[in-house]
């Protein structure tokens, strides 16, 4: 299945929202979110924008900051090794 | 008389018989060796010690069973069956010997009760794998399979100093010591597990090291050294709170080197990272649940981990191709691949109804518990990641993306892999459905945790669901591209080099420099005295930067020269003493 | 007297007669004047043995012989007690080993090469034998000569560069032989007695004078040229690395050990080691110990030759046995002399093995042997034991005396030592492993053969048999270390480290 399509992606997007809305109905209604929360992650919604949030975040972490900083060329070990042998 | 218990001495025989005989012989043995070593399992009970005297005064207590050595001696005996049935069509008799030995070596460290056994079969583990990454054909693995075996040599080292100094101390038998002083052995032996574990920064040789393996010799690979310096370290080190913070860096280290990286089995190695990443915490953390928790996770990961790593070597058996950007369509050519690397994805990311599910949540309900709550958050957030690159980006990319036509069908896969990929894929879901099945042995003391509340179930799907919109929203980005990551191994690999090439050159310079200086002295006196003899014999380098014996042989005169100085020397030396 | 009460002075005297009458045996039948030496190094092996059943019975005696019955100190004297002989020992099974091994390397020569080199060899057993039991200094420097003499000669058989190679040796040679007769004639000056008992008791008045000093200071120097003791060796790489294959094993193997054994003979029990001379003399080993093993690594792991790297690796293990010493107290002792005998077996054992390889290949550069593990099977065996036991991996040999050297510097509280050998033991990981990897891994490199085996060893039997006896050799060594400890070597330890 192709996702490069952009059109395809947002209802996808759309989709995940409303899917993820569901199981906080469901948890709403079994009471999970009646009793007072420990920390934000018990909050309503709280692990959905945890979810949302880290992704985005690790997304940005690896992408934007490490990638530039540490990827080379796959021989870049290689390259320096030409004295290696007699 | 003798009762057949000690899975390890089975696996031994195995792969001895194994490497014997015709191929025919071997893929039998090897598939169905194993199951023995299960049988042999099952006879074991808790609480049987066996010893075995050895040299004149030294007995080595080679097997010991408690609930902590008997659940991973039951993972690694299953590992060992599955991996059986996946290699048993290798043609390789050495790799055949190796694996079997391994396996049975890493049960047999869980198994022994005294230093030196333990640090016997520590370093045989380490020998034994090393010839299976030297079994790849390909060039690096050459390189790899060297610093693999230097870096567990290191950490071979490390043990046996901090053994030998616990020896000295009268302490012979394993105990933990964490409580204990804080003296030079705690600080080598830890060490010394800590590389064995993957522990950042000692973790560059996994990374490079498992990718370089054979086919079937990674699957091997993946589950056993890790694990086992994990068992190392909750037999050893249980509650030694600098754990906590390099098992969280380790997770979150590893989650996001993977999500850059190209290579399947290198992202695969750097979740390895990661998951062991949660296994150091929980030892870290100290408490009955964090410990359970992390026994849990070393069992679970060795299954999940070993399928996914079943899966991609069956798809670069399949078709010869390892990197990420050059598949595509995978699940259409290879459903039931596909099949059990969502299985195996989906335990990983801890989603309900699978392994990982029943093992995440109760190590991080455990950093929860001991109130360390920034622990519990971070290993979420790793845990994202961990769903990003390879529930998303690794299902998406090779499975579930349009074909690239890069990576044609070379083989077909044969039915012994494929069958192993499904016992994996049951064993995952058999353990994600039934989580008693696996929490009746855990060892730290009875487990009140439940996996299957509404709370966990709902708001796992809710984070699962809303990680997946940042992910689509980025998806062009999210391709992987052709590039080598730069880890700790560049220290090792870049400037350590020039510094031994260095050194060498600087000693070539020293006995050289010694032998001119006594030429120059000589001549200047010489021509002072405006005597025409001949001069010691200085002869200068030849202009070759290359070392070779002729271009820098040290002269008979500077030998004889230092020689006489070093008389000198010590007659003045001597003489000032007294 | 019956035939068994003459066997300290049969060990020397059966090689000597044999090196006398194997020219003339040759001259008769090509391969009798071999035949001659081989047989003579057996009876010596044998007398060896006889000796070391009587100087072990009743927990430890020393042997002594008296040279036509003349009584000492005036007379010379044959003392073997429990460390002698172990070395006299090793020396005797690795000449015998070792000439059955040179023989087909001889196969080519004419009648008087083959008388030659046999004569030679005998005569170097001869000389070493002799330094190890003899009991008057000044005989000990006329075997050192003829152990010196004899060993030139043999490295200049080695074929075109082994000329220059032994010109060198000889000329170092020479000024070391020559410092130790200084060091004698001080010596002899001081107490007026060449026997090392006598002389141990009377050089107590003197240790404070500088004349001592001068003299300790040319011991040091001498028997540090012979054993190759950095910064005084700068002859041994180009010596081990041309000598004649044949003999290469026994000469790396025996000839660097005995002026070792030597040293440990005069400073520890001739001239004790609590007075302040010793004392720094023992600091200026320690130093040119540790620069011999970092500096004897580091040299190794450039190397390409084979041999070469051998050779460098051997001035790294005999900084061991100097740090060993250096150290001053029981298990450093233990660890050097362990060392000793551990390093002769696995140096002959690797040195035999690259004889073997060029051989049959003519090859020696150690990139360019790989996947030899399918053509010769006995020697890459042979060559796993003798790597492990380098880079000391129990339950091989060398193991054990790494162990005891560590339990030395750690009773010592002399920690650098235990940082070196750590490190040394990295550095030896790395040079030694390539082989292992080159023989096993790497795909088969083009070798043109030489000479063709007959046997389904990959070479002839003669080179097969003693490759695989010092390959065990290593296991057993490694496998009865503590019985050859608690045995031989704790009867044997100097009166200062028993009290």
């Amino acid at each position: 299945m192709d996702l490069m399509d952009t059109k395809k992606r947002y209802k996808l997007i759309l989709i995940c929202f409303l899917i993820a809305l569901v199981f906080f109905f469901i948890g709403k209604y079994y009471g999970v979110y009646d009793l007072p929360p420990h920390d934000f992650l018990e909050k309503p919604f709280g692990m959905a924008m945890f979810g949302l949030i880290g992704c985005g975040i690790l997304i940005v972490m690896a992408k934007i900051v490490m990638t530039p900083l540490l990827q080379r060329d796959e021989d870049y070990y290689q390259k320096g090794d030409d004295d290696e042998d007699v | 008389m003798f009762e057949l218990n000690h899975p390890g001495f089975v696996f031994f025989l195995v792969g001895l018989f194994a490497s014997m005989g015709t191929p025919k012989l071997r893929k039998m043995i090897l598939s169905c060796g194993p199951f023995v070593a299960l049988f042999a399992l099952f006879n074991l009970k808790v609480g049987t010690v066996e010893n075995l005297p050895v040299l004149q005064d030294w007995v080595s207590h080679y097997m010991c069973v408690d609930n902590l050595s008997g659940i991973f001696v039951g993972s690694c005996s299953t590992m060992g069956v599955l991996g059986g049935i996946f290699a048993c069509n290798n043609r390789s008799p050495l790799e055949a010997f190796c694996s079997m030995w391994y396996v049975g070596a890493s049960i047999s460290v869980a198994l022994a009760q005294d230093w030196i056994t333990f640090l016997f079969f520590w370093e045989l583990m380490a020998g034994t794998s090393l010839f299976l990454i030297w079994n790849d054909p390909r060039k690096e693995s050459r390189g790899a399979g060297l610093r693999y075996i230097l870096m567990h040599t290191l950490s071979g080292n490390c043990v046996l100093f901090g053994v030998l100094l616990k020896l000295n101390q009268g302490q012979n038998l394993i105990e933990n010591l964490t409580n204990g002083p804080h003296d030079a052995a705690f600080w080598l032996i830890l060490i010394g597990v800590c590389i064995n574990a993957a522990v950042v920064p000692l973790h560059a040789w996994l990374v490079d090291a498992y990718p370089s393996a054979t086919i079937t010799g990674s699957v091997f690979l993946s589950s056993f050294t890790t694990k086992v310096a994990v068992y190392a370290l909750l037999r050893i080190f249980g509650g030694t709170e600098l754990l906590i913070g390099a098992g969280v860096l380790m997770a979150l280290y590893g989650a996001l080197f993977a999500v850059m990286e190209n290579d399947m089995l290198k992202l695969l190695s750097y979740h390895i990272v990661s998951q062991v990443g949660y296994m150091v915490a929980g030892a870290g953390i100290g408490t009955v649940m964090a410990m359970n928790g992390a026994t849990a996770h070393a069992f679970c990961d060795i299954l999940f981990k070993s399928l996914l790593f079943m899966c991609c070597n069956a798809i670069i058996f399949a078709t010869g191709v390892r990197k990420i950007n050059e598949l595509g369509g995978m699940g259409k050519r290879y459903p039931l691949v596909f099949t059990c690397f969502v299985v195996g994805a989906f335990s990983i990311s801890g989603i309900p109804l699978f392994n990982g599910f029943v093992s995440k949540t109760m190590t991080i309900a455990g950093a929860g518990e001991a109130g360390l709550i920034w622990v519990a958050v971070l290993l979420e957030l790793a845990s994202i990641g961990t769903l990003l690159s390879i529930c998303f980006k690794m299902m998406y990319f090779i499975f579930m993306a349009p074909d690239k036509h890069m990576a044609p069908a070379k083989r077909e896969i044969p039915v012994n892999m494929k069958l192993a990929m499904v016992l994996g894929a049951f064993c995952c879901t058999a353990i994600g459905c039934f989580p008693d099945l696996l929490y009746r042995f855990l060892p730290f003391g009875p487990v009140t945790f439940v996996p299957y509340t509404t709370g966990h179930v709902v708001n796992m799907f809710q984070m699962t669901f809303m990680a997946l919109i940042p992910f689509l929203l980025f998806l062009p980005h999210m391709e992987p591209h052709t590039a080598l990551s730069l880890d700790t191994d560049w220290l090792y690999r870049r400037p350590l080099k020039k510094f031994f090439l260095g050194c060498t050159y600087l000693s070539f310079g020293l006995c050289k420099s010694l032998g001119h200086a006594w030429g120059v002295g000589t001549g200047q006196f010489m021509d002072v005295c405006n005597n025409p003899m001949k001069l010691l014999d200085a002869k200068p380098f030849r202009n070759k930067k290359r070392y070779s014996p002729d271009n820098y042989r040290t002269s008979i005169a500077d030998t004889i020269m230092i020689v006489l100085t070093v008389l000198f020397v010590c007659i003045f030396y001597f003489t000032a003493k007294m | 007297m019956t035939l068994g009460e003459h066997a300290p002075v049969f060990v020397v005297l059966l090689p000597l007669t044999a090196a006398l009458l194997c020219l003339l045996a040759s001259r008769l039948h090509r391969e009798l004047g071999g035949w001659l030496v081989q047989l003579s190094l057996f009876g010596s092996f044998l007398a060896s043995l006889d000796i070391t059943r009587t100087v072990l019975r009743d927990g430890g005696q020393t042997l002594h012989y008296w040279m036509g019955d003349w009584s000492p100190p005036i007379g010379i004297e044959f003392a073997v007690d429990p460390l002698n002989c172990a070395v006299l020992c090793t020396i005797t099974f690795i000449a015998l080993v070792v000439s059955f091994y040179s023989v087909p390397f001889l196969s080519e020569e004419d009648w008087m090469h083959y008388g030659g080199y046999y004569t030679l060899y005998a005569l170097l057993t001869v000389g070493l034998c002799g330094m190890v039991i003899t009991g008057d200094i000044f005989n000990m420097y006329v075997y050192l000569e003829v152990m010196s003499l004899a060993g030139y000669g043999l490295i200049a058989l080695g074929g075109k560069k082994s000329m220059l190679a032994a010109f060198r040796y000889l000329l170092v040679g020479t000024i070391g032989a020559s410092a130790y007769l200084l060091g004698v004639g001080y010596v002899y000056a001081l107490t007026g007695s060449l026997h090392i008992p006598d002389i141990a008791v009377r050089i107590q008045p003197f240790i404070h004078t500088p004349l001592f000093a001068f003299a300790v200071a040319c011991f040091l120097v001498a028997f540090g040229i012979k054993m190759a003791l950095f910064p005084l060796h700068g002859w041994q790489p180009d010596a081990y690395t041309y000598a004649h294959p044949g003999a290469a094993g026994f000469i790396s193997g025996c000839m660097s050990k005995v002026p070792a054994y030597a040293m440990l003979r005069f400073f520890f029990f001739m001239f004790g080691i609590h007075n302040t001379v010793m004392q720094a003399l023992l600091d200026v080993l320690g130093i040119m110990g540790i620069c011999g093993i970092l500096i004897g690594s580091l040299m190794a792991l450039a190397q390409y030759d084979f041999r070469r790297m051998l050779a460098y690796s051997s001035v790294a293990q005999l900084g061991y046995i100097a740090v060993g010493m250096a150290m001053g107290n029981m298990y450093g002792f233990i660890g050097a002399v362990l060392h000793l005998i551990n390093h002769a077996f696995m140096k002959c054992c690797l040195f035999l093995i690259i004889g073997g390889i060029t051989y049959r290949f003519g090859e020696v550069n150690l990139y360019r042997i790989g996947g030899l593990n399918k053509k010769m099977t006995v020697s890459t065996v042979a060559v796993c034991f003798a790597v492990l036991s380098m880079v000391g991996i129990p339950p091989t040999c060398g193991f054990f005396s790494k162990w005891y050297l560590m339990l030395g510097a750690y009773e010592g509280h002399q920690y650098i030592y235990i940082g070196i050998l750590v490190i040394s033991s990295l550095l030896n990981a790395i040079y030694y492993f390539r082989i292992i990897e080159q023989m096993f891994v790497q795909r088969e490199a083009s070798l043109t053969e030489i000479h063709k085996p007959d046997s389904k060893f990959g070479l002839p039997m003669n080179m097969v048999l003693p490759i695989g006896i010092t390959g065990l050799s290593i296991m057993v060594l490694g496998i009865y270390s503590m019985d050859i400890v608690t045995r031989v070597i704790k009867l044997g330890l100097p009166e200062v480290f028993l009290r």
